[in-house]
């Protein structure tokens, strides 16, 4: 089975929202998603991208199935004051079926040559410690986990508290 | 009386921004390795040679976040100049880019955030914080993401009393990097 990864386009934004709710149904938090393709489409691929993306797609051969996404990559492009221009790795997804073909490989290789090609010098992202088998992944990869190495925990300031903070009395 | 401004910051600040990354850098630098055997408190002279040194130039901070497409942006505080009017200088400093996540779309992403001590303790860090709280409100994001270390206690308390969740230690996040050489290696395929 040939895949070939390529940048994501507008039209593929249904079936990329199809993948991403499969994650969160998956997880049971299909409720916890609050945005739709039409949002994905307008911060991806209006004026000013909010993101970057790359798909893993079934070579044009097999016609009878030609355009279906097996996997994506989503991420953006972010700055560190240590090493200045950096990418972020939001989500790496394959389909379960076809797991286990290296197509997670070919989608991190893309990720890879766009970081570089950039002038980026580090490739960030975030794993659920619960996550053994993405763990193992990365780890062998040769990922360092920041975490556990340096003590880095992610802090989120949510919607309550961004209002107190900016004063609109709520 | 102390009056102070939060601005955004502008091409010809660089230079100060560069010098205010040094010194948050250093500050952190202590934090990350001050629970580490390895940490040698001599060596702070000797920072400039330590592995989280900071490698950005002023260059690099002028094409990055003031070209077409800026990879960050920043917020400046600034003080009047003692006995000069019309003269200022920084003596803070906030940086942040707009992050996405697939479930909720945007978020504002807080990298880096400090005062020079001598000038903390006069609301400056809860006026920037306002500011970008704002900025978020105003951009349609969700939340705002930072990272701490965990044994930077004052910061921790800082934003746990300003409403911030620890996503680590709730739900189990750990921030993972592949650095440099590891890019590489992956986009060569191997």
């Amino acid at each position: 089975m040939e895949c070939i990864i390529r940048p994501a386009q507008s039209a593929d934004c249904d079936h990329l929202m199809g993948m991403i709710r499969e994650i969160a149904e998956y997880h049971k938090l299909l409720d916890e998603v609050k945005i739709n393709s039409q949002v994905l489409r307008v911060d991806g691929f209006g004026g000013d991208p909010f993101y970057q993306c790359l798909v893993a797609e079934l070579a044009r051969e097999q016609e009878n199935k030609q355009g279906h996404l097996m996997g994506y990559a989503l991420f953006f492009f972010g700055y560190s004051v240590n090493t200045g221009r950096i990418v972020y790795l939001e989500n790496l997804y394959v389909v379960s079926e076809f797991r286990g073909r290296g197509i997670g490989k070919k989608l991190m290789t893309e990720v890879a040559k766009v970081a570089l090609a950039r002038g980026c010098a580090e490739l960030k992202f975030t794993v659920a410690e619960w996550n053994g088998r993405a763990l193992a992944w990365y780890r062998q990869l040769g990922a360092q986990d920041k975490t556990e190495a340096g003590g880095w925990h992610c802090v989120e300031l949510g919607g309550e508290a961004l209002h107190r903070l900016a004063g609109d009395g709520r | 009386m102390s009056c102070f401004r939060i601005r955004p910051a502008e091409p010809q600040d660089c230079p100060e921004i560069l010098r205010l990354i040094k010194y948050s850098v250093k500050t952190a630098t202590i934090d990350e390795t001050s629970n580490s055997n390895l940490f040698i408190r001599q060596e702070l002279a000797a920072y400039e040679n330590m592995p989280n040194a900071v490698k950005l130039t002023e260059k690099d901070l002028l094409e990055d976040g003031f070209g077409e497409h800026p990879f960050y942006h920043c917020l400046i505080a600034e003080v009047p100049k003692e006995g000069q009017t019309g003269s200022s200088c920084i003596v803070g400093y906030a940086m942040y880019y707009f992050t996405y996540d697939p479930w909720i779309g945007k978020l504002l992403y807080l990298e880096d955030f400090y005062v020079m001590e001598p000038y903390r303790g006069l609301g400056i860090g809860s006026e920037i914080l306002k500011r970008l709280s704002q900025i978020a409100i105003k951009t349609n994001c969700s939340c705002m993401h930072f990272l701490v270390v965990i044994w930077n206690k004052p910061s921790i308390e800082y934003y746990v009393r300003r409403g911030a969740l620890d996503l680590s230690t709730e739900e189990g996040w750990h921030l993972f990097r592949f650095d440099k050489e590891n890019l590489l290696r992956m986009a060569s395929g191997e």
